[in-house]
């Protein structure tokens, strides 16, 4: 199932590079491109992790295609 | 598929199967005609295996070092901040790695061919595998370097026995997953390449009178194959992602 997601724009926010978020969520700097280009859907713990580090929900990171991320 | 390529398809494969059919026939047919192919093909293979290798190693290395280059000017975009230079970075990379891989294989395959001339050929042949190795491994090597260069995360050396267990273990969830797919359909195009050859060798063995190391060779991969496989299975579903 595909998915929409926000990684890049809440890591832009952070002013973190893919290699410094990879390092923070215990994943690869190619992990999180994968990601950010929507080729890899993480797990749910990689999910978790990421939106502890971004401060926000997982639903304002993550939705299904055809679904709004909530702002 | 069209109606008229299926029937031109037959045709081809009848022509194909009826000339084999047809060799084989005169094959059983002239008394020491198979002896004498067999050693004057034997005779050529040995003599060309050497020029073989050293073209295998020419092109594979050559090739290899071009795709390198590539990789590190991509990596070197990636240094200015260029985050979208890594993933081609790290295909050239891989193609160089893959390249070396088929210039041993290559060479060593070839090197039996060359066994039934003692001499000069078998020589030159045997040189070039162990020239071959070293290239191979520090090639690889340094490639490895350069991953990592790009993937701090990554562990392993090369020249370490438990490498690709190291370097596995290094990997996150992403990286199983792909390496879990590309091993499963590696197991499914293995078994049947494997089942396949033992066809073959079957057949052959019915119509030429020899040993039957070859059946029992082919035989012992496809259960290793198997049961490797099985074993595998098994223990992924008591561990779960975790490491090897």
């Amino acid at each position: 199932m595909p998915l929409a997601n926000r990684v890049k724009e809440h890591r832009a926010r952070l002013g973190i590079n893919q290699q410094e978020l990879g390092q923070r969520i215990g994943a690869s700097r190619q992990t999180v491109s994968l990601i950010e280009r929507g080729d890899y859907n993480p797990s749910i713990t990689l999910a978790l992790r990421m939106a502890r580090e971004f401060g926000v929900p997982v639903e304002e990171i993550f939705a299904l295609e055809g679904e709004d991320t909530h702002e | 598929m069209n109606k008229t390529v299926k029937f031109v398809l037959m045709i081809l494969a009848s022509m194909v199967v009826g000339g084999v059919l047809g060799f084989g026939v005169i094959w059983f047919g002239m008394d020491g005609l198979t002896a004498d192919m067999v050693e004057k093909l034997e005779n050529s293979l040995a003599l060309g295996v050497p020029v073989v290798q050293a073209l295998a190693i020419l092109v594979c290395s050559l090739t290899a070092a071009s795709y390198m280059k590539r990789a590190r000017r991509f990596a070197a975009a990636l240094d200015t901040g260029d985050e979208d230079q890594a993933e081609p970075a790290l295909r050239a990379a891989d193609m160089a790695i893959n390249l070396l891989e088929m210039q041993q294989i290559l060479v060593m395959f070839l090197l039996p061919l060359s066994l039934t001339q003692v001499g000069l050929s078998l020589l030159a042949s045997s040189v070039l595998v162990v020239v071959s190795m070293p290239l191979v491994i520090l090639g690889q090597g340094r490639i490895v370097d350069f991953i990592r260069r790009i993937n701090p995360e990554k562990r392993g050396d090369v020249r370490d026995l438990k490498f690709n267990k190291e370097w596995y273990n290094s990997c996150d969830e992403a990286e199983r997953q792909k390496i879990g797919r590309a091993s499963y359909r590696t197991v499914l195009a293995t078994q049947m390449v494997l089942v396949a050859l033992l066809v073959v060798v079957v057949i052959v063995r019915l119509l030429v009178p020899g040993d039957n190391l070859a059946a029992w060779c082919l035989l012992a991969a496809i259960l290793t194959l198997k049961i490797s496989f099985w074993a595998g299975c098994s223990r992924a579903e008591k561990k779960g992602g975790e490491a090897l």
